[in-house]
């Protein structure tokens, strides 16, 4: 290797690769010793520049041109030729500065383009939606497909930059109200009807509720070392965004989290099914939201041996649907052959709206209460009960309130003092209010059980449970009962519907002229009349008088009939049928289909076995600490944990666990 | 005395530093995931700021003055916190190419600009010993003055053996085949992959003519043979050091229009991102 040899006459050889311009002669040996300018401009530096030596002009023109001209400058000292002035190039290094602004400048105009474009929210978009939500910003009405989701989408980019600095961005007036909310609002507000109130919560679970959760996990798991780690807001809410990231394309699975992520907040960790997944300690519940009680272990063990000779067999009553997972359950009607006879049976007593007591008129005139006004064979010794829809009429009534409350429900003109004067008082105010009762209910008997009713209960009676209560109820009947009763005294003419002129089996309302009650014959099960009765003792109410009644009433044989298998809680709508398709989420979930696939499990019995007579007393204990408690043994992890492993039918959290619990609708 | 470790040695150690600190950034990056935090954030703020390091090199040599460590060092740390973003990179987009615009235009651009890294740093390890087993070495400033120095030398000698000899096979040879091979300097495709296939060609169409010569007209066709090798040397150099010096202006053009989207990516996942903003 040889250096590249030095050559003298080089008088361009300093090289200059910091300069941003070089001679635009160098290329052909003949650069100029000066250089361009800083600009890039050729200073004409090896041109001639006459001198004036003596009095004669010099010609001074660098050697790099060709030294001294022979002519030399003209006589005014001008120089005769024509000046060279060369095409200075950038250096290297300054086409690379060019370039790299270029660059800068290219991408600035291309962001600031994208800003300003008609496309630029499909420039900005992330990527592709999924497929529900895509569809719904697909409408031509939505105008601005990102603000849908995102507040940002209706600000502009200075007020981007100036959150970013965390400066709070004004959101000038004519702007939409969603550039004020969160992102999460905004999922919130379309998904309002889809998720519980609590839906940013943990589990869409109430603070109060989750923290009960907690404290009972931790007795159960005492050396567990987890705990939330999750950012929330000040209210303990977790953001939608967490969990569900969008922007993956169509298919993407935005419920989508790992085991890892489920057992992060959780008190223990859940990495594995088969070896820290908690033994299931009552499993398979009773279904929370199926208000029908049916015992397996005693239909199968002995009602249906002992009644019915027959088998008892799951697939009579519980088929697969073919358009969903849930499992169907069969109507009354599989129920009717056993059981209408006897519920027809225990409601012949019948609801009783007005019954006439027996009053002691002697010992009413014994203190000053003279014609009293009541039929002759209802005058005797005090005895009668007062009717629980009676007394519930009467707390209405501004005369007998007082002594229907101090009496209160289920009381009696049996337990009456014919020697206590209050008592005897007491007893014919309220007998008089019976009176205006009968009257009142003679004119527009649905008016007045609403009137009194809502007076008596404090709040409103809602409109079907009224409806119900007074299908059939005539007004003539009731009229015509009274003027029998109070006017025709001894020769009481039947109405048509009397006791005696009806069936027993028709149902209805009827006059018993005999014990003055006019009362409703139900008419087996599912009665309109009887079911409007039990959601009025069922509704919520402040007045505890009437609560109480409410209590009691409710354990009578007649209610009795109808809660032995409907499990019904206080409400203004009572739940009376399992509803068709489950619409509710729980926590824990089971699919069917994929598992009556194998043969062995197509068999019920192989993973639902009921208590036998051994475990009756075991399954009474349950039943009663807890109303979800199941009819069936539980099912042990180490079944499901045979086929549900991690390389098996897989033993992810979500398999088996909803996340947000409570869900009612879907979304339209 | 400070004792240098080996090349190999260093480069071993960078190495599994490197190796080391990505197993440490995924595993963090795993459990903020498993923990439901916002990795994207915190791998985003990783990489701009590995970036902004990456191109403060660039500062490091125009502030030269500064004493803020010798090239070297910088060149080392360059190279191995460069290699780090490729996973940090990956745990950032969770190892899927995005399928946005803009945020395509954005990994494209990292992938660019990582890959003219990649072939910078190939091209800094293998050219400048390509360019010392050549016999001459030339400035790459001086190689257009050298070649028009070497073209006036080729035409005058071809003019004065035409007068000489009476014979024109020369000069009528330098004009069809020669002049533009000898005058014109090579083009993008030679620089980027330069080879002796022109050179080859014009050497065995001289060697052809070789029979028609005389004996003082083949001398002045060996001079001819040695223009044809210097010229190939100077445009072999040149090629190199062309490309060594432009990969570095498509590096940091990449790299500074990179930077500018990464401004704007910062404010567009600050603005849009979910929660409770």
């Amino acid at each position: 290797m040889t250096q590249q040899p030095y050559d003298s006459s080089d008088r361009s050889g300093y090289e200059r690769p910091a300069s941003g311009w070089r001679c635009g002669d160098e290329a052909s040996g003949n650069a100029c010793p000066l250089g361009p300018s800083r600009l890039g401009v050729c200073p004409g530096g090896t041109d001639c520049q006459p001198i004036n030596s003596g009095g004669r002009w010099l010609c001074t023109r660098s050697a790099a041109r060709g030294g001294p001209c022979e002519r030399g400058p003209h006589a005014d000292g001008i120089c005769g030729r024509a000046p060279h002035q060369c095409a200075p190039q950038p250096t290297h290094r300054t086409r690379r500065k060019r370039l790299v602004l270029a660059a800068i400048a290219g991408t600035l105009g291309l962001l600031c383009l994208a800003i300003q474009a008609s496309w630029r929210w499909e420039f900005h978009a992330p990527g592709p939606l999924t497929d529900s939500h895509a569809q719904l910003l697909s409408a031509s009405t939505v105008t601005n497909r990102c603000a849908a989701c995102h507040p940002a989408g209706n600000q502009t980019a200075s007020q981007w930059a100036a959150s970013l600095l965390a400066i709070s961005p004004t959101i000038p007036s004519g702007q939409s109200a969603s550039a004020n909310s969160s992102q999460t609002q905004l999922c919130l507000e379309c998904h309002r009807e889809s998720l519980s109130p609590s839906a940013a919560q943990p589990h869409s679970v109430p603070p109060t509720e989750l923290t009960r959760l907690t404290q009972a996990a931790a007795r159960r798991f005492p050396t567990a070392d987890r705990g939330a780690a999750i950012k929330t807001n000040h209210a303990g809410e977790i953001a939608c965004a967490v969990c569900h990231q969008e922007h993956h394309g169509s298919k993407h699975d935005l419920a989508f989290v790992t085991n890892q992520q489920c057992s992060n907040c959780h008190q223990t960790s859940f990495d594995d099914f088969e070896r820290h997944h908690p033994e299931f300690r009552s499993w398979p519940r009773r279904s929370p939201t199926s208000p029908i009680a049916f015992d397996h272990a005693s239909h199968l063990g002995k009602h249906f041996p002992a009644a019915k000779n027959a088998s008892f067999s799951c697939a009579d009553c519980h088929r697969p649907s073919d358009a969903s997972e849930v499992v169907l359950v069969t109507s009354y009607h599989q129920c009717a052959s056993c059981h209408e006879e006897a519920i027809r049976t225990g409601t012949s007593e019948g609801l009783r709206l007005l019954q006439l007591p027996m009053l002691d008129t002697d010992a009413m005139q014994d203190i000053g209460i003279d014609d009293f006004a009541w039929p002759e064979h209802a005058q005797g010794s005090f005895d009668g009960p007062l009717e629980p829809l009676m007394f519930l009429l009467l707390l209405a009534d501004l005369n007998a309130a007082e002594v229907c409350r101090e009496w209160g429900p289920g009381a009696d003109f049996y337990d009456v003092d014919p020697d206590d004067e209050d008592a005897v008082q007491s007893a014919a105010k309220v007998a008089e209010a019976i009176r205006q009762l009968g009257l009142e209910l003679g004119e527009n008997p649905a008016a007045v059980l609403e009137q009194r009713l809502s007076t008596a209960f404090g709040r409103e009676i809602p409109e079907p449970i009224l409806g119900r209560l007074t299908t059939g109820l005539s007004p003539d009947l009731i009229r015509m009962a009274f003027h029998a009763w109070f006017e025709s005294v001894n020769n009481a003419e039947e109405s048509s519907t009397s006791d005696q002129d009806v069936s027993p089996q028709i149902s209805g309302w009827r006059v018993n002229a005999n014990s003055l009650r006019f009362w409703y014959r139900p008419g087996g099960h599912a009665d309109p009349v009887l079911r409007g009765w039990i959601e009025l003792l069922l509704l919520p109410v402040e007045n505890e008088l009437v609560a109480d009644a409410q209590r009691a009433m409710l354990t009578s044989p007649l209610v009795a009939q109808c809660t032995t298998c409907h499990v019904l809680s206080p409400s203004d709508t009572a739940v009376w049928q399992t509803p068709t398709t489950d619409v509710r989420k729980s926590f824990t979930r089971f699919a069917h289909r994929p598992h009556l696939i194998l043969p062995q499990l197509r068999d019920c019995e192989s993973c639902h076995q009921p208590h036998t007579p051994g475990d009756v007393s075991q399954t009474a204990n349950a039943s009663a600490a807890t109303s979800s408690a199941s009819d069936f043994r539980p099912i042990v992890k180490q079944q499901c944990a045979a086929c549900h492993t991690r390389h098996a039918a897989g033993n992810h959290c979500l398999q088996c666990h909803h996340y947000h619990v409570n869900r009612m609708t879907p979304i339209e | 005395m400070t004792r240098i470790l080996p090349f190999r040695t260093r480069r071993l150690r960078h190495l599994s530093m490197t190796i080391l600190a990505t197993i440490g950034i995924v595993l963090v990056v795993r459990n903020q995931r498993d923990q439901l935090s916002n990795a994207a954030f915190s791998t985003g703020y990783a990489l701009l700021a590995i970036i902004l390091f990456l191109i403060a090199f660039h500062w490091r040599k125009k502030l030269a003055f500064l004493p803020l460590g010798n090239a070297s060092t910088w060149m080392q740390l360059h190279i191995y916190l460069a290699i780090l973003t490729a996973p940090l990179f990956g745990l950032h987009i969770q190892w899927r190419f995005p399928n946005g615009w803009f945020e395509s235009l954005l990994a494209s651009l990292f992938l660019l600009t990582f890959a003219s890294g990649v072939w910078g740093l190939y091209l800094t390890r293998t050219y400048p010993r390509r360019l010392a087993q050549c016999s001459d070495q030339y400035l790459f400033e001086r190689i257009p003055s050298i070649r028009y120095q070497l073209q006036q030398a080729t035409r005058e000698r071809i003019l004065q053996g035409a007068e000489r000899f009476g014979s024109t096979t020369l000069a009528d040879f330098y004009h069809r085949h020669l002049a533009a091979y000898i005058e014109q300097p090579r083009g993008v495709v030679f620089c980027l992959l330069p080879n002796t296939r022109m050179r080859r060609t014009v050497t065995q169409e001289l060697a052809s003519l070789n029979r028609y010569l005389s004996e003082q007209e083949r001398d002045l066709a060996n001079e001819l043979f040695r223009a044809i090798r210097k010229k190939d040397e100077l445009d072999y150099q040149h090629a190199l050091q062309w490309t060594l010096k432009s990969w570095l202006v498509v590096h940091l053009m990449l790299s500074y229009a990179l930077l500018t989207c990464i401004g704007w990516h910062v404010v567009m996942a600050h603005a849009f991102h979910g929660g409770w903003r």
